[in-house]
């Protein structure tokens, strides 16, 4: 049976040996290799402190996402707000060789993403996500934390403690989320929708977080997306085309869905509103 | 120094599920707050990891923890209650060794199914400190478990508040899977008739009140009837445990006018205990702030070779300060037990003014410290020192240092001047340094060569005081502080 391409890679482009990577392993089955570099993967990841990282950026986003929430109009103090998941904190050395070998062609030599360079080119090694219960929750939550790096210096003063925490530990690369939600059809390649942001330590800029904040609708796509159709094809299983177009369909219902409940919600808001009055 | 924040929500939680199925979980959440916990949070992984690994425990794992209140979230069998929750900043600026003194008890307590897992600063203050309270003493517990195994029969003594009930109720646990272990409470039973009623109810089953009807006509006759009957029943050897022995002695006198009915009372009384148990191969343990063998030879005229059977084979131990390896850690457990955060500067003051060598006053004074930071929200090094100076200007706690200095009197007379002088020139000397063994000599030996020589033996059992490479010094900060306390003269105390 031939080799596979994750074989390959990791008999020929493991560093075996060298500096900072593990020794070959004197069984030098397929498995053995295998399991000598997940091994050292996962070592490399904790070391480094990628999951402690994502855990400290958490704590000074939840309490600026507690500072919106307080915000809200007294009748919403009790509604479901947000969660957030930290289930997956780092990536597995699984989906890390499988985004290696995925372009890869080895009859090219060395991949582009490799053992040497994927703590610095990956960006999305550790990551966890927020999710709220309306769009305008996310939007409200992003507008927030992007405030510290977009402001002019003299708006540095009004922002909250939680705030200026967050910005003291952590930059946001290109000072703003990414908008995933708002992208024009021919922009769009996914039903992914999101706010994504590339936050890093400010005393270690190696150290990367990618922020997910979504609506639950969007996650709950995104759940089943993944199960669905980026599983699947990461098997090398045949994925319908229809199928595509189904999800990819449902994506944009989901989006319908959260703009008519937060049409729903502003129509509440301003029915209390005036009753106050 | 402030109150933990538990209202912190992100964490990392270190949970164990017992593998061996028994539905007991915990879990030590380590709550983060920003950047700066993010390298204290992998020290504190790194030691618990390595403990881990090097004990071979099973069930542990490591969590992630986005709101404690969801912990199910995180895994159904886990619930809030099984969270112990820490910041991770508690354990900041500590190097790996510290981290292990300081975690690795944690674990084992959580493995062993314990309820506690740290000392707490009110947890053993007004009565006799037990489970997790029982502070550094584990090597002299081994010591004495040893020594009363090989028939021994020991009298621990060491001033009140030193850990010795505590110390002798341990031993009392680790002796009595293989021995039948009694305790005798003399405050409870402070005559001999109580005592000999005590023993009938063992031996005859009888109730308390009973008991006492019983042994009226003939307590001493029938307190050895009723030992010899227990010692008789046991199919395993007894060992008798005593608290404060002399109490007892102080109750006859009351009882007696006479001196020499008084002496053959407690005579009756030693042999009517001490020779049924010694017929059976028993052991007894006794532990008093009063050296009940001193008592009665200098009060009674009974030096401890005419005593009857195991009193005259009794063997002295006394009970020295406690010996931190790590006296840093010890103070940061207590703070950790009693959930209070402390800056480097708060650290640096109690590593200055407060120990765990003498725990009662220590830990009352901490109890008082936190309490405050419970009233006021915060406490800095200003306010703990304000409190410690009324602390120790009016603590009882140290007390039964002065009772030894009068009682030491009634045996050599101007002992207590010169006791003083003693303490007062260690006092003045740093505490790092002390003072030269040879200084001290000098001024025991105004009471002359062979008092001076017994009476320097005396003050190193007797108080929180060490000879190390021939200089004399306090074993104790906080015991330092009381003494200057005491020597003051109105003018503020000059530390240095």
């Amino acid at each position: 049976m031939p080799d596979t391409k994750l074989e390959l890679l990791i008999r020929n482009h493991f560093p075996w040996g060298q500096t900072g990577f593990a020794a070959r392993p004197a069984d030098a089955s397929p498995g053995a290799l295998a399991a000598s570099v997940h091994d050292w993967m996962s070592r490399q990841l904790a070391d480094l402190g990628f999951e402690n990282t994502a855990l400290a950026l958490h704590a000074r986003i939840q309490s600026v996402i507690d500072e919106v929430e307080q915000a809200l109009p007294p009748s919403e103090k009790h509604r479901l707000f947000y969660r957030s998941d930290l289930g997956h904190l780092v990536k597995s050395s699984e989906s890390i060789l499988d985004k290696m070998v995925r372009d890869w062609n080895p009859e090219n030599g060395r991949p582009r993403l490799s053992f040497d360079n994927f703590l610095d080119e990956m960006e999305d090694l550790a990551r966890f996500r927020i999710v709220l219960n309306f769009l305008s929750d996310v939007k409200a939550v992003c507008s927030r934390l992007e405030e510290p790096y977009n402001c002019s210096p003299e708006e540095l003063a009004r922002l909250s403690d939680a705030q200026h925490a967050l910005y003291g530990d952590f930059a946001l690369r290109g000072h703003r989320m990414r908008d995933l939600i708002l992208l024009g059809p021919e922009k769009r390649d996914s039903g992914e929708r999101c706010f994504k942001g590339i936050f890093y330590r400010r005393a270690n800029t190696r150290m990367r977080v990618e922020v997910q904040i979504q609506t639950m609708f969007q996650e709950a796509w995104d759940k089943k997306d993944h199960f669905l159709m980026y599983e699947p094809k990461r098997r090398g299983e045949a994925v319908e085309l229809s199928h595509r177009i189904e999800i990819y369909a449902i994506s944009e219902l989901l989006y319908v869905a959260d703009l008519t409940f937060d049409r729903l919600l502003s129509i509440l808001r301003e029915r209390r509103a005036r009753g106050a009055e | 120094m402030r109150l933990r924040n538990e209202n912190l929500k992100t964490g990392k939680a270190l949970t164990w599920i017992d593998p061996a199925g028994r539905w007991r979980t915990r879990a030590l959440l380590f709550l983060v707050q920003g950047a700066d916990d993010i390298d204290v949070l992998s020290g504190i992984q790194s030691v618990c990891d390595r403990h881990i690994a090097e004990r071979g425990y099973g069930g542990f794992a490591w969590r992630a923890v986005a709101d404690p209140g969801q912990i199910s979230l995180v895994d159904n069998r886990l619930f809030n209650a099984d969270l112990a929750r820490f910041e991770a900043a508690e354990f900041g600026g500590l190097d790996p060794d510290s981290l292990a003194t300081l975690l690795k008890p944690v674990i084992d307590h959580i493995v062993a199914g314990d309820a506690e897992m740290l000392p707490r600063a009110g947890g053993a203050v007004g009565s006799p400190a037990e489970g997790i309270q029982f502070l550094n003493r584990l090597a002299e517990l081994d010591s004495l478990a040893s020594r009363v195994r090989a028939g021994e029969s020991l009298f621990l003594h060491a001033p009140r508040r030193m850990g010795k009930t505590s110390l002798m109720r341990r031993l009392q646990a680790v002796l009595d899977g293989d021995h039948k272990t009694i305790a005798l409470n003399i405050e409870r039973d402070p005559t001999p008739a109580e005592v000999a009623a005590r023993f009938r109810s063992l031996a005859a089953g009888e109730g308390y009140r009973t008991a006492q009807r019983s042994v009226q006509s003939n307590p001493m006759g029938a307190l050895r009837e009723s030992t010899g009957s227990v010692c008789r029943n046991s199919d395993k050897p007894l060992v008798l445990f005593i608290d404060e022995l002399a109490a007892l002695f102080e109750g006859i006198r009351q009882q007696n006018a006479g001196e020499g009915s008084r002496r053959s009372e407690v005579l009756a009384f030693l042999s009517a205990l001490a020779e049924p148990l010694a017929e059976h191969g028993a052991r007894l343990v006794i532990a008093g702030s009063v050296d009940c063998l001193d008592y009665l030879r200098a009060e009674l005229g009974l030096p401890q070779e005419q005593l009857p059977g195991l009193f005259s084979r009794m063997q002295r131990v006394s009970l020295k300060p406690l010996d931190f390896r790590h006296p840093e850690c010890e103070l940061r457990r207590v703070l950790l037990g009693s959930a209070i955060v402390a800056t480097p500067e708060d650290l640096d003051w109690l590593h200055d003014h407060v120990d765990l060598t003498v725990p009662f006053p220590a830990l009352k004074f901490l109890d008082l410290l936190v309490s405050e930071v419970k009233r006021a929200g915060s406490a800095g090094p200003a306010q703990c020192q304000e409190l410690f100076r009324d602390f120790v200007a009016t603590t009882e706690s140290f007390d039964d240092f002065d009772a030894h200095i009068r009682r030491k009197v009634q045996e050599v007379r101007n002992a207590a001047e010169t006791i003083s002088a003693a303490l007062d020139l260690i006092a003045r000397e740093p505490f790092e340094s002390g003072v030269s063994e040879g200084q001290v000599q000098a001024i025991l030996m105004e009471l002359g060569p062979a008092v001076a020589a017994t009476l320097q033996s005396w003050l190193l059992e007797t108080f929180p005081v060490l000879t190390e490479a021939s200089r004399v010094k306090f074993a104790s900060r906080f015991f330092r502080h009381w003494w200057r306390s005491q020597m003051r003269d109105g003018a503020p105390d000059g530390d240095e």
